[in-house]
């Protein structure tokens, strides 16, 4: 430090050096960004956690909305399984039909339109919700095409 | 088409079927080397039926289809089917093959029997549903609605 040192914040600028007071501006901003930083990544972690938080509950069908049941659900074929890996997690008042739809589109099927919806070892419904076909928790759906004409 | 496209669509079609699709099914696959796929079904209560596909020609021509019982023997007697329900299980004999045969389109032996010679595969072998996977399924349904 210089002769100065012992003087007023303004001697002390004054007093020192170009280089010196370039030197306190870039730590006093580079104290200010990494406080800033350090904000935005506690803002990240916190939305990042809640929004963890939020899936585990409707995932585990915990999610305190009213009236509401969910369901975990995914589609089986020959040509491949929707989703990839895992469940959707739906309503269990909503219809199989809405995960064929996205399922038949994912996995490119064309011509489906008669074919057969089962779940539990069973032929369902697919235009009845989950809960009108009797069923509840996790269910694979099996999506395969009907027998055609013969005889 | 060339022997090696044949295979080439074989095993693109049934090289992979998914474990977890064959659980859900209780499925078994019993042979998977081109041109034999060879699969039995089981249900609590039934006796399997064991098919065994010759896709030799996949997919100018749909595959020939020989009812097994368990043991891989011939099937001497279909299984029957539901009341009201359609039948794909013909007790024939076949007019070429002389065995009980699937009567489905899709199967050889339909699309040679004289009483659906004007019914081409052509129709057919460009539809989701005719791709060799799902011609199994579809057998595999029939199956389901049979009791016995």
């Amino acid at each position: 430090m210089s002769e100065n040192s012992q003087g007023t914040g303004e001697q002390e600028i004054q007093g020192c050096g170009l280089n010196d007071v370039e030197k306190q501006l870039h730590e006093v901003h580079q104290k200010e960004e990494e406080e800033l930083h350090k904000q935005h990544i506690a803002e990240e972690q916190s939305l990042h956690k809640a929004h963890e938080e939020e899936e585990r509950e409707l995932h585990e069908g915990l999610k305190k909305e009213p009236d509401r049941i969910f369901i975990k659900v995914c589609v089986l074929t020959i040509s491949g399984r929707f989703p990839d890996e895992g469940f959707d997690t739906v309503g269990i008042d909503t219809k199989p039909r809405n995960e064929l739809k996205r399922a038949i589109e994912a996995l490119r099927l064309v011509g489906t339109d008669d074919w057969i919806t089962r779940a539990d070892s069973r032929e369902i419904d697919p235009d009845k919700s989950y809960a009108e076909n009797g069923l509840e928790c996790e269910v694979k759906i099996d999506f395969g095409a009907r027998e055609g004409g013969g005889g | 088409m060339h022997l090696l496209a044949c295979r080439a669509l074989f095993d693109a079609q049934v090289g992979h079927l998914p474990e977890e699709l064959l659980l859900v099914r209780n499925w078994k696959i019993l042979e998977r080397c081109f041109p034999v796929l060879e699969v039995e079904f089981r249900k609590d209560g039934r006796n399997p039926l064991r098919l065994r596909f010759n896709c030799i020609d996949w997919n100018d021509q749909p595959p020939s289809v020989a009812l097994l019982d368990s043991a891989g023997q011939a099937l001497k007697v279909v299984p029957t089917v539901s009341p009201g329900a359609q039948a794909i299980f013909n007790q024939g004999p076949h007019p070429i093959t002389r065995q009980p045969f699937i009567c489905m389109a899709g199967v050889l032996e339909y699309h040679t029997h004289s009483s659906h010679l004007t019914d081409s595969w052509d129709n057919y072998k460009k539809r989701s549903a005719y791709e060799l996977g799902e011609i199994v399924t579809q057998i595999w349904n029939g199956w389901l609605r049979t009791i016995s």
